[in-house]
């Protein structure tokens, strides 16, 4: 496998009349040709952000890129012309977005905006252009396709529009797809079938696909590696099984501690009632205007010791596929 | 499932659109007033019963009667016949003046809401100010200074209307622009004349109808009231504004020469009106379904 992106050092910042807030500090990580990149945190940590800063989508103002490196297949995103960026957009790098509901251009048909989208994009032919959308509704399992491009999106269940959605960027072939939560509008059942689609077309196309979500059920069901992000920061980056098997970081032992099990109480014995509550990390996200010193996350760390309120803890590799940013494992805290 | 015939949701929509005006009697009202209207215009040239600028001195201000339904006036023309062809030049000055204004208006507005910022606070503050002189008022100047005919008038008039489209627009693409499938349009590659055509644009459409009725009404009064002081149309063409202001000398004592180029005024106005506040109703997708 190669890289296919490869984003170094990115920081970020917004500014607004409170201060200026460091949304990303320092956040590295690459994306291989073919794999499917789970990105989690809580809300707010940053991962829309990272997900916007590579198709450099980011409002200026109030964002900046402050510093860093996006490279896509070698080249430095960040030192593109306007006009090259808009090239890489929708070509190379696609983006679907989380509500389904109103991703679509509300007053036309299905059929006018995929139509649009791949004669832009491709030069194909407005009837060229019709085979290949009901080509790519077919290919992410939609009825009747032909009937599909005829109708409005209100006209269509939530999970048919993401599925509208992701047939409509995956038509221009993009070497790297930004998923971000592309199904926490969605029900459950539908949820599951359209993660199904996404990882097929990902593995029959080797396309690349960056999952940003908050379920860590789904980076289980569909990542090859996940990253994990806290407060602007990335803290853990593994192979799914390996950071489900071993999570190091007190941040990602919380997450995976508060996935709900059906199989066995947590708690356990030692709960009385009978009754077990989810597990949940104590305190909230900190601020990011003045975000804690040291390691972001040591106000709410339950083993944080003398050095986590001083000193930043920098990613280190503990395997060749696990590495984590926390004193208490590379030695400088405890 | 017993979908035999399958058209086009466009056709639904039409057939949505119509069925609501049919239920709704105002609607009905002024959409009647203005066919009535619309077709007097079209059919001036066969449905009056007289030319209207040819002089016949011999029947010079005639009353009412079975020859000249609406009277003659002082240079023995038909009345009847020159309201026919005055709906003619009033309904073709609105629908021109509404055309430019709504095109332009809606085309400034939405580059003002859309790019926001420095653009939109000179855009807005130029419209600011000519929205603070009264209308008619600026609409007076303007046809003054490029001299009094028709066409003038007409640049004049819609000139004055065009604020009130790139406000409404304005304020319809500031929300717009943060719906999620502008998101998307950007995120796949759009620029951003390409996302104000196709996506901001269409978006406001009912808004700019709606806005576009209820302004045809203003625009025809506007229109004959420059014609009343003598900066829009001349004499001897028809024009309700221009009539009436000839007829004004003869009110006393030949009350029909001004009394029924202002009714059509107030007719067609009213017409507009309605079946504009009508129009925002059906439209409005709240409502819809």
């Amino acid at each position: 496998m190669s890289t296919l992106l490869n984003i170094e050092n990115l920081s970020v910042e917004f500014s607004n009349y409170q201060g200026i807030s460091s949304v990303l500090d320092r956040v590295s990580l690459t994306i291989e040709k073919g794999e499917i990149l789970g990105l989690v945190g809580e809300s707010g940590c940053g991962k829309s952000v990272t997900a916007l800063s590579i198709l450099r989508l980011i409002p200026e103002p109030p964002g900046r890129i402050t510093s860093g490196a996006i490279r896509f297949e070698g080249e430095d995103l960040l030192k593109f012309s306007p006009k090259r960026m808009r090239q890489i957009r929708g070509n190379e790098i696609s983006m679907i977005f989380q509500e389904p509901m109103s991703s679509l251009n509300p007053v036309f048909t299905i059929g006018n905006q995929m139509r649009e989208v791949v004669r832009i994009h491709r030069g194909l032919r407005r009837r060229e252009a019709d085979t290949l959308c009901a080509d790519m509704l077919h290919q992410v399992q939609m009825p009747d396709p032909k009937e599909v491009l005829k109708k409005y999106p209100h006209q269509l269940s939530g999970g048919m529009r993401q599925r509208v959605m992701i047939a409509m960027e995956l038509a221009c072939n993009p070497k790297l797809l930004i998923a971000d939560e592309p199904t926490t509008a969605l029900d459950v059942t539908v949820q599951g079938q359209v993660l199904a689609i996404l990882t097929g077309l990902s593995r029959r196309r080797n396309i690349s696909v960056l999952l940003i979500t908050h379920d860590m059920g789904v980076v289980a069901q569909v990542c090859d590696r996940v990253a994990v992000m806290y407060a602007g920061r990335l803290v853990e980056m593994a192979s799914t099984g390996e950071l489900f098997a071993n999570p190091i970081h007190p941040y990602t032992q919380g997450l995976i501690a508060s996935i709900p099990k059906m199989d066995q109480q947590s708690g356990g014995a030692q709960e009385t009632s009978g009754e077990h509550a989810l597990y949940s990390i104590p305190g909230t996200v900190p601020t990011l205007i003045q975000p804690p010193p040291g390691c972001r996350f040591h106000p709410r760390c339950t083993v944080s010791g003398s050095s986590c309120d001083s000193d930043v803890p920098e990613l280190r590799w503990v395997s060749p596929d696990h590495a984590v940013a926390c004193h208490r494992i590379t030695g400088g805290g405890l | 499932m017993k979908f035999p015939f399958y058209r086009h949701p466009k056709y639904h929509e039409l057939k949505l659109t119509a069925r609501l005006l049919r239920n709704n009697p105002t609607a009905m009202a002024g959409l009647v007033i203005l066919s009535v209207m619309g077709l007097m215009a079209l059919c001036a040239g066969w449905l009056a019963p007289y030319d209207p600028i040819r002089l016949s001195l011999a029947e010079r201000l005639q009353p009412p009667g079975m020859a000249h339904w609406f009277g003659t006036d002082e240079m023995g023309r038909d009345i009847l016949s020159r309201v026919m062809h005055g709906a003619r030049i009033s309904l073709r000055m609105g629908f021109v003046v509404v055309f430019i204004a709504g095109g332009l208006g809606s085309v400034i507005g939405a580059v003002a809401g859309y790019y926001g910022g420095r653009i939109d606070n000179i855009i807005m503050r130029v419209m600011d100010v000519i929205l603070s002189f009264p209308s008619l008022v600026l609409a007076m100047a303007l046809a003054a200074a490029m001299g009094p005919n028709l066409n003038n008038a007409i640049m004049a008039v819609a000139f004055v209307m065009i604020p009130k489209f790139a406000r409404l627009v304005r304020g319809e693409a500031l929300s717009v622009k943060e719906m999620p499938f502008i998101a998307a349009a950007r995120a796949s590659g759009a620029r951003n004349r390409w996302i104000i055509v196709h996506h901001i644009l269409p978006n406001c459409l009912n808004s700019v109808i709606v806005l576009g009725t209820l302004t045809l009404g203003d625009t025809i009064l506007i229109a004959a009231s420059l014609s009343f002081i003598g900066l829009g149309a001349q004499p001897p063409t028809p024009e309700w504004g221009a009539m009436i202001s000839v007829g004004r000398k003869f009110l006393m004592d030949q009350w029909w020469y001004a009394t029924f180029p202002g009714l059509f005024i107030l007719t067609t106005v009213i017409g507009f009106n309605i079946l504009g506040d009508a129009l925002r109703d059906i439209l409005d997708p709240r409502i819809r379904r």
